[in-house]
């Protein structure tokens, strides 16, 4: 990639850009998405609260942002989870249209 | 001696397949793992596939009652294995009382009627305290409470048993046979429309003295721990000590000398005087959401759902009172949320 020279002004704010490898997906100390692999902080240090670990309380409470179903009308959503971190997969999707 | 000899080998026998309870910390999530606390090795396994809400010790050790989405259990300490099933229902909390041994729990309603409910914007289906004497064996008491109460606890003698109303921000309290004994406002905070306190009060703990209970308290714009005094000594029955900071709480355990609470936010574990005042602040590398203290000693295990990201792992560790992880187990089938400890 290096012996390639950028050739008009937008190639060369695109070599510019700093390629991060992380991404943002958290808000001060809150957990705002369900997606796993891009987990970081703030000031991209890893993540002080990877969603695997807020899951419950997001479940148990309906407040945070969290995309989860509330404990009341899934109570088992999490029977099949020994391990969070692997089994998250088997986590059901609750059906956004209501049913 | 051949007879002295075989009482020899089985009394060595038992003493091996026998773990003992004492130092022995139980942690959950959809099973149980029994750990050594002095060499931090997993020493028992109990299968379920029911996610865990919470587990506490017998007052003798013997026996740990279980709360899971399906059920209320007893196990047996000793022989690492449910003894009996209780009762059918999504148990969310329960309660041991210290001194008499009486057990409460709380069995929230019906999945499908809450998910009517909840589409058509009427209240949950009511919740119901039940209150069995010692082991279990015995129904003491039953009521329903109104729908979405998130825990409760019983006093020490188990003469009186509190709910936490977390959406109102409310604790009400029973007498054994359910009959009211007042409701305390713990949230002394704006409402919105429909009287709902916009914080997370997921949680309350009850001192082993039966004087105070503490609810950790979060919201968009700050922390909290709300002391709640039922002595009835102090003036003012409800004080909200702003934490400063709005990391969420996770874990809440007393001291067992009702000396002060300890708390884990995110990444960070704080101890707390019974007046409410910070003592000591640690930051720590993992994030722990529950939090035991090991009894005779000022060491805490902690439980992390994600110990390790690269390994998907869980993970279990003894902690110093200076915040020094001092034993530790990454258990690669787990992620514990709860963990209670066996007392002395």
């Amino acid at each position: 990639m290096s012996r390639i020279k950028a050739l008009n002004v937008k190639a060369q704010r695109m070599q510019e850009v700093v390629d991060r490898d992380v991404r943002g997906y958290t808000f001060s100390d809150c957990c705002s998405s369900f997606a796993p692999g891009w987990e970081v902080g703030t000031s991209d240090n890893p993540d002080p609260c990877p969603w695997k670990a807020d899951l419950t309380l997001c479940w148990q409470t309906c407040y945070w942002m969290g995309q989860v179903p509330d404990i009341d009308s899934y109570g088992s959503w999490l029977d099949s989870c020994g391990n969070i971190n692997d089994d998250w997969r088997n986590l059901c999707t609750i059906p956004d249209n209501g049913q | 001696m051949r007879a002295t000899l075989s009482c020899l080998v089985a009394a060595l026998g038992l003493a091996f397949a026998t773990p003992a309870v004492a130092g022995t910390a139980w942690v959950s999530s959809n099973h149980i793992q029994i750990i050594d606390t002095d060499t931090a090795r997993v020493v028992g396994r109990i299968p379920l596939q029911e996610f865990i809400h919470d587990m506490e010790f017998s007052p003798d050790g013997q026996a740990v009652y279980v709360a899971s989405s399906q059920a209320f259990r007893v196990a047996s300490a000793e022989e690492l294995r449910f003894t009996e099933t209780v009762s059918e229902g999504g148990t969310i909390a329960l309660s041991v009382a210290s001194r008499s041994g009486d057990v409460v729990t709380l069995t929230k309603g019906d999945d499908q009627e809450s998910l009517a409910a909840r589409k058509a914007g009427t209240p949950l289906p009511e919740s119901t305290v039940t209150v069995y004497g010692p082991g279990a064996t015995e129904v003491l008491g039953s009521w329903s409470v109104p729908g979405g109460s998130k825990d409760v606890v019983i006093s020490p003698d188990g003469d009186a048993i509190h709910v936490l109303l977390s959406q109102k921000g409310q604790v009400l309290s029973f007498d054994v046979a359910g009959k009211a004994l007042g409701t305390i406002d713990v949230a002394p905070i704006a409402r919105n429309e429909r009287g709902d306190v916009e914080a997370i009060f997921s949680a309350m703990e009850l001192s082993p003295d039966g004087k105070t209970v503490m609810l950790p308290s979060t919201s968009e714009s700050k922390s909290a721990i709300v002391d709640v005094d039922l002595s009835g000594a102090r003036g003012e029955q409800v004080i909200v000590q702003d934490l400063g900071h709005r990391r969420r709480i996770q874990g809440v355990a007393w001291d067992e000398d009702s000396s002060g609470i300890y708390v884990t936010a995110v990444n960070h574990v704080v101890k707390f005087s019974a007046a409410g005042l910070p003592v000591s602040w640690q930051r720590l590398a993992v994030n722990y959401v529950d939090i035991a203290p090991l009894p005779g000693t000022d060491e805490t295990v902690m439980v992390a759902p994600t110990f390790s990201s690269k390994n998907g792992s869980g993970g279990v560790s003894v902690v110093d009172a200076q915040g020094n992880v001092v034993r530790t187990i990454e258990l690669p089938d787990m992620s514990p949320f709860h963990v209670a400890v066996a007392p002395e």
